[in-house]
């Protein structure tokens, strides 16, 4: 891997949605790129504090009870829009 | 004629990356595993020796280098681990209560800083990070487009950064 990753290519390999190829080419990237290495370990900790039961799972029941409502004046929005 | 310039790497070098290897022993052992911190010294008494003996010889960096033997200790370790774990499992490790103290202090501060966010920056967090769904998943989630999701989640992270202490 040549050039720096993305924001969202960090994200994968740190939720360990990234496939084998992709993550060992960030791997060795890393290990040659302190730029990167500093960036993503800094967004490690900021997702590891924030998959915290008291962080986002705290908002399990907010977002259950608010987001239908709030998609369904989206929708709405989104008409009047086009017209 | 192209003449490539051989790498040479001194013990300071090798030294230098004790971050890194520790990060991808950690990610790929576990965090609360005890032995973490041993594979890493193990890795690096490997890279020294193999420098004094003439083993790295500069055809690539110091980086792929060390990634490469880091990767195989890694392999390794797992191998055993498995042989290991077939006759008796350990007992997992009990915290640091000093670390822990801190973890959560930083959790609080983390999940004021989240609730004081907008809505609709809560709600990419929430799904990507939280609920685990890919970028495009979250994007039909929300009638918005993958590139906004990704706009959202990079600002609300920037946000909440900022309230967290280093």
């Amino acid at each position: 891997m040549a050039k720096c990753p993305k924001d969202d290519f960090m994200d994968s390999y740190l939720l360990g949605k990234m496939d084998d190829k992709a993550r060992d080419e960030f791997e060795e990237h890393y290990f040659n790129c302190a730029s990167c290495f500093a960036k993503m370990t800094e967004r490690d900790k900021i997702i590891g504090l924030l998959r915290d039961e008291e962080v986002l799972g705290a908002l399990a029941e907010y977002y259950v009870e608010t987001s239908p409502r709030r998609r369904g004046w989206r929708r709405l929005f989104k008409v009047f829009r086009r017209r | 004629m192209t003449v490539f310039k051989k790498h040479t790497a001194s013990e300071d070098d090798i030294l230098k990356y004790r971050d890194v290897i520790s990060f991808r022993v950690r990610k790929a052992l576990g965090s609360s595993n005890p032995d973490w911190e041993d594979v890493v010294n193990e890795i690096l008494t490997q890279a020294l020796e193999k420098v004094k003996n003439g083993g790295f010889r500069g055809d690539s960096s110091i980086g792929t280098f060390l990634y490469t033997i880091t990767s195989r200790r890694i392999i390794d370790y797992i191998r055993q681990k498995t042989k290991v774990l077939r006759h008796a499992p350990e007992p997992s490790p009990f915290p640091d209560p000093h670390d822990e103290v801190e973890s959560r202090e930083r959790a609080r501060q983390l999940a004021a800083a989240v609730s004081r966010l907008k809505p609709k920056f809560r709600d990419v967090l929430y799904l990507y990070y939280y609920k685990e769904l890919s970028r495009d998943e979250v994007a039909r989630r929300l009638d918005i487009t993958p590139r906004r999701v990704s706009e959202r989640v990079n600002y609300a992270i920037k946000l909440v950064k900022k309230s967290v202490k280093p």
